[in-house]
């Protein structure tokens, strides 16, 4: 016998009762003890006629590992018996992770298995929150032999389920600060082929021909050209401070921690700027710093949900390394939109000195507006009172640096700072290098 | 610093647990319940269970057996209605009628099946309807023969007359060697 099936109690109770019973009958003669023993000896001898010998091959599969989160799913689980010799049952049961809801799929499920038959059950899910999760593992028992027999547990891997942020809606209206390279939607302040009319203007050598303004050529019996504004792209950098997690993520629907703001904003932030065509890239501020390099297009932007879905909290007791993480890079005209709870000095700092470094940066607050830390004692409100004076003052010294700090609050919520950030990037400057 | 559940955490936490059984798991436990006392109230003898405690034993050992199918609950159950079947038919006098002998058979291998199958169930599993269905058509296979058997045992020993302890002790003989030649083969594969 395969050692992976082994004898249940049912079995040893079976032996133990005929065995017993034949044996009293056969001391005492009393022909009834064999008559009740017969059923135990026949039902043991039919079930163990066929036994199998192969294990039952459990499978979890799904059509759709990748989704949003909020999204359903639908989860199969199959169980092959490769066995000639058919089971009573196959007994499975899924783990699920926090973040993943199947209905009815915490429960045990008892499903027929055939002879080189295949047990299915297909499974509706939800994820509720973005992020990696691994559906699994799947725990499967082989019942077999009137349940005399039973395999020993039975793992299958889990299955990877991705679950990208939903985005927050974000627009903004505004023009980038600094718009670089020849392509674009953002109408730049410099003379270039574009759409956006800037005059027009007497023919010059390099003029193409299709630009001139034959009206204007005619009235004043001199060729001019129609000058227009060039079109420019742009880079987004998306800072994310992930030195700290504050609140209690409710998924989706619930509350939002800081990490689901950051990465719900970012997602959505990052779309609104790829659909325009600029380039944005994404910067990690933890114990270790992720980065993606900025890129264009749809590509890119299923690139940033999938670096987005290994965000997590990592803070560390140390400073991080100068050379792991500056201003050295950011490019000098990206526009920096740094997404941070401001619960550490480290993150005020930095944001100061990319300010300093002459970065046009913007700082979004994803604390949870409605945090309240737990207040049992009687110093509780008090410490919670301080707490908020001391952030408050740290926000007041990073506007002192020219860093406006505003609280997320989805579409059109930068548009104010943007312009102020455009109208300051068309003026002199003077920072330090 | 240990926190020990208190009595209202085990009520919310038997409330929680009593909202996720299942139908199925419900219909086998039932059934070994029942089978159970019905094994019982077969063998004891009429004059035992007058008496109140004994409705007491029977009730809980079938409890027992039914809610606790992985522990030796059953063996005792069974072997319980064994020891009463013996005091009924000597210490009692009752006779051993073919109704009664083919009645109790079966509901002891009734009990032993339907508590392996509840061993093998969770609470809360939720059961295909034709994993029941194929457990009842083997056991009815096995209870069909083991009736049979019966009837020929009763018809053979009223035929044989005085010569019934030689054919119990024949009979018993071949079973024991049967089991253990099922034993060995088991063993070997």
């Amino acid at each position: 016998m395969t050692d992976a099936w082994v004898p249940t109690r049912a079995f040893g109770r079976a032996i133990l009762m005929t065995g017993l019973l034949v044996l009293v009958a056969v001391l005492t003669g009393r022909y009834d003890l064999v008559v009740l023993a017969a059923p135990f000896a026949l039902g043991t001898a039919l079930s163990l006629r066929r036994r199998p010998t192969s294990l039952p091959a459990p499978e979890l599969s799904t059509f759709d590992g990748r989704i949003v989160e909020g999204d359903d799913f639908a989860v199969r689980v199959s169980v092959a018996n490769p066995d000639p010799v058919g089971l009573d049952l196959i007994l499975f049961r899924l783990s699920l992770p926090r973040w993943v809801r199947v209905r009815r799929g915490d429960h045990p499920y008892a499903a027929p298995a055939d002879a080189g038959s295949l047990a299915e059950i297909e499974l509706e899910g939800t994820a509720l929150r973005w992020g990696r999760h691994a559906l699994g593992p799947l725990a499967v028992h082989g019942v077999a032999c009137d349940g005399l027999l039973v395999t020993l547990r039975l793992d299958c891997e889990p299955l990877p389920i991705r679950a990208y942020p939903m985005t927050d809606p974000f627009r903004a209206d505004e023009a980038m600060p600094r718009a670089a390279g020849l392509i674009g939607q953002h109408h730049s302040r410099r003379p270039g082929e574009g759409g956006e009319l800037a005059g027009v203007r007497e023919f010059a050598p390099g003029d193409r021909l299709r630009r001139i303004d034959w009206r204007v050529t005619l009235r004043t019996r001199r060729v001019h050209v129609v000058s227009t504004l060039s079109d420019r792209d742009a880079e987004v950098v998306l800072l994310l401070d992930v030195l700290h997690e504050a609140g209690e993520s409710g998924g989706t629907g619930g509350a939002a921690s800081v990490m689901d703001t950051t990465v719900r904003a970012a997602a959505g932030i990052a779309e609104h700027y790829l659909h325009r065509g600029d380039r944005v890239a994404m910067l990690e501020y933890g114990f270790r710093p992720r980065r993606l390099r900025p890129a264009t297009g749809r590509r890119q932007y299923l690139t940033v949900l999938e670096w987005l879905l290994d965000a997590k909290p990592s803070s560390g007791a140390y400073e991080q390394d100068a050379g792991a993480f500056g201003a050295h890079l950011l490019n000098a005209n990206a526009l920096v939109i740094v997404l941070t709870p401001l619960l550490d000095q480290r993150s005020a700092a930095m944001i100061a000195g990319l300010a300093r470094s002459g970065r046009f940066v913007v700082a979004v607050d994803t604390l949870p507006p409605d945090l309240r830390p737990a207040t049992d004692t009687g110093w509780g409100p008090l410490a919670y009172r301080l707490w908020r004076m001391s952030r408050e003052n740290v926000v007041g010294l990073l506007r002192e640096h020219g860093v406006p700090v505003v609280a997320w609050a989805g579409a059109g919520s930068l548009d104010q700072v943007l312009r102020d950030v455009a109208r300051m990037a068309t003026g002199p400057k003077a920072f330090l290098r | 610093m240990n926190h020990r559940p208190g009595v209202a955490d085990r009520l919310d936490s038997l409330r929680r647990r009593t909202r996720r059984i299942t139908p199925g798991t419900v219909l086998v436990r039932g059934g070994a319940f029942v089978f159970a006392a019905a094994a019982l109230l077969v063998a004891v003898p009429a004059g035992v269970l007058v008496m109140p405690a004994a409705a007491v034993v029977l009730v809980a050992g079938a409890a027992g057996a039914a809610l606790a199918p992985r522990t030796r609950l059953t063996t005792i159950v069974l072997l319980l209605a064994v020891v009463g079947w013996l005091a009924a038919t000597t210490a009692y006098g009752e006779p051993v009628t073919l109704t009664r002998l083919v009645a109790l058979s079966s509901l002891l291998y009734l009990t032993h099946t339907t508590t392996a199958l509840a061993a093998v169930l969770p609470y809360d599993t939720i059961v295909a309807p034709s994993v029941l269905l194929r457990w009842l058509t083997r056991t009815v296979v096995v209870l069909a023969a083991s009736a049979g058997f019966a009837v020929a045992a009763v018809l053979g020993v009223q035929a044989a007359g005085g010569r019934a302890y030689l054919g119990a002790a024949v009979v018993g003989v071949l079973l024991v060697a049967a089991l253990a030649a099922l034993l060995a083969m088991l063993r070997r594969r």
